[in-house]
């Protein structure tokens, strides 16, 4: 992350020692904050840790998706599968959460005034945020690790104290006497001090510097962007518990169902709230919170660690991932000769093209949404237009990646003999920059649509041979998205005539 | 070679109405695996031309075009007449084997047993009990008994009625044929003509509204053919009839007498002006009746010596399969299914077959929702208008429950080309491989009436089920998809999954494989699987009088709770009279739920009950084929322990307080659903008229009351609809006169769209089939299919012949 220069950083870092100190019960006064970088004004920098956030934010779903995807496959007993199709479900479970905290803080960008992002860099992305580099890689109890620590509330003087006490027998002690070793020393691999950065100190950062209206007035909130930011309604698909009975407080909550934090804000309180909110989901270090309250990404991805270290005390060599590759490649995308470091070339023609066609889908979405905050500043905000279509869309493409990423981990990385399989590449377009013209944003989506088209023909083609080594549901799926696509383009042209006739405006 | 037992298929055959002589010819649907989006293809198949003079199939042929409508040239006083192809359905005889086979029954098996053709005879016994249903007369019933017979004759189905003013007068349901076998078609075979769908009315006018409405003055009244008034007003109190309004309005001080009031309530044809809800709730019967019916057939083998062998079939009458190729999303077929088979998938059922039927159920979900206007099913203003203005389930919440109305989902995201497309995306997620993972946010039968905002915005949204609160999926369907979910990645996939409706091969007690039986010659709207079981009332049959008598002793009111009378077994049973008492448990399962709402105080957060005056519990009754789909699975011919009020509430809904004295517990035996062994609805459930007697009279009245919340692909809303420039979409309103692209929202008085009296005078005209989504009377099929015996292909037929 070149971008960010230790100067920028450098005030996380101050103000988060700071914090641990604080919680260590050291008198610190937390209220003051470190100097903020030079050539930033306060609000400059806010939006500029919040799109650090966003693309933290970003990299750890795509990341938990890879994971998730990468479970299962026929090495394993039917029990095994069962109990690996579980860790899968909490692990997409905490991806969609995360889905909800990056549309949150698109909300906070637009309540500063700041550019929405759905930026992140290609894997291996080696972020200062993050104790070691993103990846894409198959589900292990190290990248395990690495998922628990980037949810961690705190570091591990701050885990010592926390688990401390415990009984011996207990959850909380097999972590103190198990886990949170294997994190120490796990981290360490990674990083040369164990001063690494957990996800959530970012947030905290934001939300000190929020509280303080001198360095962020009130003129610099933007309320009017309410009715543009994403909501729940829209967003949430049902994700959230259900609401308490009559005559009852309690609300069900469902660890293994995902309950889709958005919040919008159109003041100060509702900011600090919105954090609040997603810090509380991510790192609530209680690992049984009790009623009403759901157990947090730390606490899920622990349990996982735990379950793993069970099969391993009870098989060493067990092994729940399919062999996908880490950060797999296309020639299409890179020199197949020459691929980047620590990424992994998909050399297997019917595969390249299905992970291509994987990419394509994934910049469908991140376009899609995209243009959905643009559409929600132009096109009136209670009727059905092409902001609700395309908001459906997107939806659509979640679906459509998760059919392909099934079918890709299944299929050859090199060639049908050798065991190892493919993966979804989650390639990032060369830009999610927009057009300036509506209508060449519209053009942008024809023009995707075109190339998946193109994509489904090449592999439904007899004279390419790839329907052989796809999995059998890869035929009816291809037919079925041309057919979608045929839809799609009908519909996009629709669009386009009436900008055209509207002189590029929304009708 | 014995003959054991004889079976009719298919245990339920529906006929559809319409005036053209020529029956639509037979087709069947599939998905065009290049396109399975796109509506289902219509393919010709086989179709059997009967001799109009003999009896016999004369032919066979594969037709190139199917047609649903005759455009007939000159006839009528205003020139060109519309005549809707009936659909004619075959009703096929078998016979179980002495090798416990079950075989088609033909004139060389016959000849094998030393029999021939004229040792079968029939007996068809039709019914409309619609008027009778409101009336309570029995007088009012008006029934076809056709005895006993062998010949080859194209027999009338005469429906008479002591109320008629006389003996010779009869509504026409249609006609029945035992078709001859011959050497090329040996078998045993019946067909069932439904009638022309006409109107018939009373021998004196009703007695005038004292509402009145100028808008509407100017409409033109239809007028009963001077030869279809035959019901006599002095005999029978059909003309004229009306529902105490205290009842209609669920008054809270009403105190008249008690009125076996039908739900959604005066179903029938009213004077003017209607509807009665936007004319002070006044409906007066005009005194009509259609000539719509459902009944048994049943067949005799006499053999040489012996006893004869006997058996029975079902068949109805209904309104046309306007949309021939898209399937509801809960049909008649799914419930049905789940008597057969019980709520419950078996864990050994295959994967494949297990993960076909869940994406068959969203792919009928999308063909549901091409057809509803979303945006204004949704609860959004319509151009500016007041959503409260239209007929749409947040709006009958919102009378219901006596709250302000609210869209079901953000207003910007509902359009129906956008949902259709979500819909279609996850068709598309499923077909590659992808487990469902929605089975979160499919509504439980027992959440109908959830009325939070996660509550409505469960699956099936905006739609209205047979306890008339928000649609529920079959239980059985529920839990396919369930099932469907945990399945691995990649297990039970192929390039082609098995059709989902083939329910393995034909046997004796394969009730399933009986129930689809595809007869030969049979279009398939002619099968359940093509028929609403969203009965509220219904169209082709109201599934919900199915349950009355489940309960040996007691009869139930189709739509809730109350026992409406004693069997006449109830004294040898030992019961007590329990008229007018409630139902409320049934092994411990409420029979009801309560309706629950958001907390104005913290919306999504916290529920409150949606108590009203006249329903301070909020006590909503349950559909019976879901709250009884386990009992029956499992105590069918067992006792089983019920729950009822200690005292006769007729008029309200009860709740459950466990308090002793205040429910009274008694033993009832669970009565067979099926005749033994068949897929035949148990005569002692349903008698013949009974199955359509909560449906509309006549029919035509409900096409212009039920918006599209009830039965969207069969009885549609939105059509011709494209993508339009705003990027939602833009279309038709099914019953708007002229076709313009603009939608005109249903308000019921607007003169822009069809009203009561043009479809009782013009509904073949008016009605438009929807073929790929738009108004068309024929359909033409991609590709041959289909074997047909000539040599060549016919499209009409101007002989002595009838398909």
């Amino acid at each position: 992350m070149a971008k960010y220069t230790a100067q920028v950083l450098k005030p996380v870092d101050e103000h988060r020692r700071k914090r641990l100190r604080a919680k260590e019960g050291a008198d610190v006064e937390i209220k003051e904050l470190p100097d903020k970088p030079e050539g930033m004004t306060w609000r400059d920098y806010v939006i500029m840790l919040l799109h650090i956030g966003c693309e933290l934010e970003h990299g750890l779903m795509a990341q938990y998706l890879y994971a998730a995807y990468s479970l299962g496959g026929d090495h394993l007993s039917k029990e095994d599968q069962e109990e690996v199709q579980d860790w899968q479900e909490l692990i997409l479970t905490v991806a969609r959460e995360e889905m909800g905290h990056l549309l949150t803080v698109q909300n906070l960008l637009c309540l500063l005034g700041g550019p929405v992002t759905f930026d992140r860099e290609n894997f291996p992305w080696d972020s200062p945020f993050y104790p070691f580099p993103f990846n894409f890689e198959p589900l292990t109890r190290e990248s395990l690790a690495a998922y628990v620590f980037a949810e961690m509330p705190g570091n591990f003087e701050f885990l010592d104290k926390l688990y401390r006490d415990a009984r011996e027998g207990t959850d909380r002690a097999h972590i103190r006497d198990i886990e949170v070793p294997f994190l120490e020393e796990t981290m360490k691999n990674w990083v040369e001090k164990a001063d690494a950065r957990p996800v959530g100190e970012v947030y905290h950062l934001v939300h000190d510097i929020l509280t303080k209206r001198d360095l962020i007035p009130s003129t610099d909130l933007r309320p009017d962007s309410y009715p543009f930011q994403s909501s729940w309604d829209d967003w949430g698909r049902g994700y959230r518990p259900n609401p308490s009975r009559p005559g009852s407080d309690e609300t069900k909550v469902d660890d293994n169902k995902a309950n889709i934090i958005i919040e919008r804000a159109a003041t100060r309180t509702e900011a600090l709230y919105a954090i609040k909110e997603i810090c509380g989901q991510g790192e609530n270090p209680d690992l049984h919170p009790g009623r009403n309250h759901e157990t947090s990404h730390y606490a899920r991805f622990l349990e996982v660690l735990r379950n793993y270290d069970r099969k391993l005390n009870e098989s060493p060599d067990w092994n729940p991932a399919r062999q996908v590759p880490v950060n797999p490649v296309t020639a299409s995308t890179c020199d197949p000769e020459n691929p980047p470091t620590g990424t992994t070339v998909i050399s297997w023609p019917a595969s390249a093209k299905w992970a291509d066609l994987f990419n394509c889908r994934y910049r469908m979405l991140l376009t899609f949404l995209t243009h959905t905050y643009r559409l929600a500043r132009i096109v009136d905000p209670d009727e059905p237009n092409t902001r609700g279509a395309v908001m459906h869309r997107i939806f659509g493409e979640m679906y459509n990646l998760k059919a392909i990423a099934g079918i890709l981990v299944r299929m050859p990385l090199v060639s049908p003999d050798d065991p190892r399989r493919a993966g979804p590449p989650f390639r990032m377009p060369y830009s999610l920059d927009l057009p300036s013209d509506e209508i060449d944003c519209w053009r942008l989506h024809r023009d995707n649509i075109a190339y998946s088209r193109e994509l489904c023909r090449a592999l439904l083609d007899p004279a390419n041979d790839c329907l052989d080594s796809t999995p059998d549901e890869g035929e009816p799926f291809l037919r079925t998205l041309c057919n979608w696509d045929k839809k799609a383009a009908a519909w996009v042209e629709a669009v386009l005539d009436g900008l055209k006739g509207n002189g590029g405006h929304c009708s | 070679m014995k003959i054991r037992e004889l079976r009719i298929l298919p245990p339920l055959a529906i006929g559809r109405l319409g005036s053209s002589p020529h029956p639509v010819v037979n087709y069947t649907i599939d998905d065009d695996p290049d396109q399975p989006l796109e509506f289902r293809e219509i393919r010709p198949q086989k179709t059997f031309v009967v001799d109009e003079s003999s009896g016999e199939i004369s032919d066979s042929f594969i037709p190139e075009e199917i047609a649903f409508k005759d455009l007939i040239k000159g006839e009528g006083k205003e020139g060109d007449v519309d005549m809707i192809r009936p659909v004619a359905p075959f009703l096929e005889v078998f016979a179980i084997t002495d090798d416990d086979e079950l075989v088609p029954l033909t004139s060389e098996l016959l000849d094998e047993v030393g029999l021939d053709p004229s040792a079968i005879s029939w007996r068809v016994r039709v019914a409309n009990r619609k008027v009778t249903r409101r009336t309570e007369d029995e007088g009012d019933a008006v029934t076809a008994d056709l005895d006993w017979f062998s010949n080859h004759e194209s027999n009338i189905l005469e429906g008479h009625s002591p109320n008629f003013i006389n003996d010779e007068a009869y509504i026409d349901f249609g006609r029945v044929r035992y078709i001859r076998p011959n050497k090329r078609y040996p078998e045993i075979r019946l067909r069932f003509t439904p009638a022309k769908g006409l109107i018939y009315g009373p021998n004196h006018p009703p007695p005038k509204s004292p509402e009145s409405d100028p808008f509407m003055e100017k409409e033109e009244i239809y007028d009963v053919p001077e030869n279809r008034l035959i019901y006599d007003t002095k005999k029978g109190k059909w003309c004229g009839f009306a529902v105490a309004s205290g009842i209609d309005n669920a008054d809270p001080d009403y105190s008249g007498p008690f009125m076996n009031e039908t739900m959604p309530p005066s179903l029938f044809a009213s004077v003017p002006p209607a509807p009665p809800w936007l004319h002070g709730n006044i409906a007066i019967s005009r005194g009509y009746l259609d000539d719509a019916c459902d009944g048994i057939v049943e067949v005799r083998l006499t053999p040489k010596s012996g006893d004869p062998l006997i058996a029975n079939a079902r068949i109805t009458a209904g309104p046309p399969a306007i949309v021939p190729d898209s399937l509801f999303l809960r049909n008649l077929a799914d419930d049905l299914d789940q008597v057969i088979h019980g709520p419950d998938i078996p864990t050994d059922e295959p994967e494949e077959v297990t993960r076909a039927r869940a994406i068959d159920i969203v792919r009928r979900a999308f063909e549901t929702v091409r057809f509803l206007n979303i945006a204004v099913m949704n609860g959004n203003p319509v151009n500016g208008r007041d959503p409260l203005d239209f007929d749409t389930m947040p709006a009958e919440e919102a009378f219901d429950t006596q709250r302000l109305m609210r869209p079901v989902v953000s207003e910007r995201t509902a359009d129906t080309l956008a949902i259709l497309g979500l819909h279609q995306q996850v068709f598309t997620a499923l077909r590659g491989g992808a487990a469902p993972w929605f089975a979160d946010v499919l509504r439980r039968p027992d959440e109908v009436a959830d009325f939070t905002n996660r509550g409505r915005r469960k699956m099936p949204a905006m739609m209205c089920g047979a306890d008339g609160n928000y649609l529920a999926l079959t239980w059985r369907q529920i839990n396919t998809i369930v099932k469907a979910s945990n399945l691995r990645l990649g297990s039970g996939m192929a390039k082609k999954l098995p059709n989902p409706l083939h329910p393995g091969p034909l046997t004796p007690r394969n009730r399933s494989a009986q129930l689809h039986y595809v007869a030969a010659g049979n279009p398939v709207a002619s099968r359940p699987v093509t028929a609403v079981s969203n009965c509220t009332p219904g169209l082709e049959v109201d599934f919900r009088a199915a349950w009355r008598r489940v309960f040996a002793g007691i009869e139930l009111r189709e739509w809730d709770n109350l026992v409406i009378r004693m069997d006449p077994s109830a004294g040898d049973r030992g019961l007590p009279d329990l008229s007018g008492h409630r139902l409320l448990r049934v092994e411990g399962q409420f029979m009801m739920t309560q309706a629950i709402g958001p907390s104005p105080a913290d919306v999504n957060g916290q529920s409150v009950v949606l108590a009203t005056d006249d329903n301070p519990h909020g006590i909503a009754p349950l559909e019976w084929s879901n709250s009884l789909a386990n009992i029956l699975r499992h105590h069918t011919g067992k006792k089983v322990t019920c729950d009822f009020t200690a005292e006769a509430v007729w008029l309200d809904q009860a709740r459950w307080t466990g308090e002793d004295g205040s429910y009274l517990t008694l033993e009832l035996e669970v009565q067979p659903f099926f005749e033994a062994d068949t897929a035949v609805i148990s005569p002692a459930l349903a008698q013949p008229g009974e199955l359509t007697q909560g449906l509309c009279s006549p029919w035509q009245n409900d096409y212009r009351e039920c918006s599209c919340y009830y039965w969207a692909a069969a009885r549609p809303d939105y059509v011709n609809v494209e993508p339009s420039a705003s990027g939602a979409s833009r279309g038709d309103n099914w019953l708007q006169r002229e076709r313009t692209g603009n939608y005109i929202a249903d308000d019921y008085v607007d003169q822009d769209l069809w009203h009561y009296d043009d479809l009782f005078k013009s509904w073949e005209t008016i009605l438009k089939f929807q073929i790929g989504g738009r108004d068309a009377d024929r359909a033409l099929p991609h590709r041959d299919s289909g074997n047909g015996d000539s040599t060549s292909t016919q499209t009409g037929g101007e002989s002595e012949q009838v398909y």
